[in-house]
């Protein structure tokens, strides 16, 4: 089932008086439940796609069409709406609120996502992805509290407890050491393989590139490599 | 709602992020309001007796005067006296809460012992009827009052310290006549008053009304009347009774209200400013929360960033800000009600003598005498406490607003 299809995609950015072309016409299909990576040199457009695709930013030309939706054509609100019940961002570093616990920052993605349910549906779920994930019994530490490889799982966990449509994980495993890195893929593939949940994941690094089913290589903005094994 | 009191709860732990810096911007808040109560009760009780003492020892609560004598009353102008008669003495009787009226005639005198002369307001009155207005005589520190045609005199004890003068010395006051002649009271000294009100220390002194009216040579004539009445609060509809009376009779005199008078004016407009430095005072805490919020906004750019990845929308981002600067005045307010409060209740025990600090206040033109003390006023710290939660609210909503609609790339990457 097709669920993300790009057409001709371009960014340009302005740096001054300079055109920056991000992105030169990037043509992409992926169906849902795929485990994909994205590869490729630093400056290559791997974060400006991800960023594409997750509703973060627009495109200065091309379509983007998501779940039979055409982004391109949407503007700040509607796409934070999307952003809010649809998609699941996973970050370099983490970025979790570090005030509140492991379960507080998954429950805010999820408040978000589904207003107005019940506190004990919400825990529920709460609890059942972190569980999942491998953090059961530390979800009332908070961030400081936690090792890089469990932030990264409390992350993980924040971008699947909604039941998003896609998860983005802009180089997940930077921060992390090889072991931990592997780690945190080994979980995101499980979650992908239990959940069915379409993952996109940008790297550097060779040895997490082999977890992915189909690999994407991107060069100057243009996708030079597309693999599916 | 949930998702508001879940932001609400975020907000109050990000106060938290930063305890120093909360706390000093809290204190801020907590010195401008205390510095505010503070002030504002003292100011209150300052008012209050002043407005006393302008009652209670030279006004009364309404007076009557010869309108040409009002417009040159400085001078205190002998050809511009009246008479009081039975038709005004029954319309004065008839106003609504009257007690007392006393009649008094100044006049411009210099006080001599036999070696030194002072200028003075001499003040002719009734004894009987100016103790029902006027309070000197419980402020009596020597001697006694005089009785009507007695030849003698009452005055300040500063005036008389001055001077060197005691209980039964004689003095002088040389005066001019109606006429314009020159005349002189030989008159003892019966009494010394100390009053709170230091113009009727340093500068006034009493005799019997009869014969001041006889020795400036205007019988049955008065400067001006005082009247008293069983609550200040008659004091407005009778001044426009008075008022409209004298105009349907063609009477030429001057209705004036305790609150009309100069010092009065000057003290709500010096009271004015005050209140104003106080409140630019409260405007420059405020100051503090914007810094705070622009310094958390700037800090936490990327987890902006990240929270509207997760699809927050910008007012929901503006909730956590304004929140968080909401917590920091509730928690400086509450603590500068407190403190205010505290410092309310010392100096309204103990109040302040500025005369023991800086000596006579007269001299810098503050007519209070003893401690002065403070007023509860409640409304003062609701209002205040309002305020301040409005200001820094109100100031924290522009740059909330700048850190919510960044663009989620630029604020995640940090560009």
């Amino acid at each position: 089932m097709l669920l993300l299809e790009l057409d001709g995609i371009k960014k340009i950015y302005r740096q001054g008086a300079r055109e920056v072309h991000a992105l030169r016409g990037v043509d992409l299909k992926v169906e849902k439940g795929e485990f994909t990576t994205i590869f490729g040199p630093s400056g290559s457009g791997k974060t400006t796609l991800l960023n594409m695709v997750g509703c973060l930013d627009t495109p200065t030309e091309g379509k983007l069409i998501f779940e039979g939706r055409e982004l391109d054509l949407l503007k700040g609100k509607d796409l934070a709406a999307i952003r809010r019940k649809n998609i699941g961002f996973i970050f370099q570093s983490y970025n979790l609120i570090p005030v509140l616990t492991a379960y507080e920052n998954v429950e805010f993605a999820l408040r978000l996502a589904e207003e107005g349910k019940k506190d004990s549906e919400l825990s529920e779920r709460v609890m059942e992805i972190l569980t999942a994930v491998g953090l059961e019994g530390l979800e009332n530490r908070k961030p400081d509290q936690l090792s890089g490889g469990q932030n990264q799982r409390v992350a993980i966990a924040r971008a699947l407890v909604k039941k998003p449509g896609i998860v983005l994980a802009d180089e997940p495993t930077a921060n992390l050491d090889s072991k931990t890195g592997e780690e945190v893929l080994e979980v995101m593939l499980s979650m992908n393989e239990k959940l069915d949940t379409t993952f996109i994941f940008s790297t550097h690094d060779p040895a997490i590139m082999e977890y992915a089913k189909r690999r994407i290589e991107i060069k100057d903005g243009l996708i030079s490599g597309d693999i599916r094994l | 709602m949930k998702n508001k009191i879940f932001l609400l709860r975020l907000a109050l732990r990000n106060m938290w992020r930063h305890k120093k810096r909360t706390l000093a911007t809290a204190s801020v808040l907590t010195i401008a309001l205390l510095v505010y109560i503070g002030f504002e009760a003292h100011l209150a009780s300052m008012d209050s007796i002043a407005y006393r003492n302008l009652v209670n020892f030279e006004f009364g609560h309404l007076q009557l005067i010869d309108s040409d004598y009002w417009e040159d009353k400085e001078q205190l102008p002998l050809e511009h006296l009246f008479s009081v008669g039975d038709d005004l003495r029954e319309r004065i009787s008839s106003l609504e809460g009257i007690e007392a009226y006393a009649l008094q005639l100044d006049f411009q005198a210099r006080l001599n012992d036999g070696i030194d002369e002072l200028p003075v307001i001499g003040r002719g009155i009734n004894p009987n009827s100016f103790h029902k207005v006027f309070s000197h005589k419980e402020y009596i520190v020597e001697g006694e009052f005089f009785n009507s045609g007695e030849n003698r005199i009452v005055m300040g004890k500063t005036l008389a310290d001055l001077m060197n003068l005691e209980i039964g010395d004689f003095v002088t006051l040389l005066l001019r006549t109606r006429e314009n002649y020159f005349d002189t009271i030989e008159a003892e000294i019966s009494g010394l008053i100390y009053t709170p009100n230091p113009t009727v220390n340093d500068f006034l002194v009493y005799y019997p009304l009869d014969r001041t009216q006889s020795i400036l040579n205007a019988p049955e004539m008065v400067s001006h009347l005082s009247l008293k009445f069983s609550d200040i609060k008659h004091t407005e509809a009778s001044a426009a009774n008075l008022i409209e009376s004298f105009s349907e009779a063609n009477i030429k005199l001057k209705v004036i209200a305790w609150y009309e008078q100069e010092g009065i004016s000057v003290m709500e407009a010096e009271n004015m400013a005050i209140q104003l430095l106080l409140t630019l005072f409260l405007f420059i805490a405020a100051l503090g929360i914007i810094n705070s919020v622009i310094l958390s906004a700037l800090e936490r750019m990327h987890e902006t960033g990240m929270m509207k990845a997760l699809g927050m929308e910008n007012k929901e981002i503006i909730w956590v800000f304004v929140f968080e600067s909401a917590g920091i005045a509730f928690l400086g307010s509450l603590a500068g009600c407190l403190l205010g409060g505290l410092a309310v209740a010392f100096l309204a025990k103990y109040g302040v003598d500025y005369g023991k600090i800086f000596g006579d206040m007269g001299q810098f033109g503050i007519p209070l005498i003893g401690p002065i003390y403070a007023n509860w006023n409640p409304k003062a710290f609701l209002t205040v406490f309002v305020f301040a939660l409005f200001v820094s609210v109100f100031s924290s909503i522009f740059p909330a607003w700048w850190a919510a609609s960044k663009d989620p790339v630029d604020a995640l990457y940090g560009r």
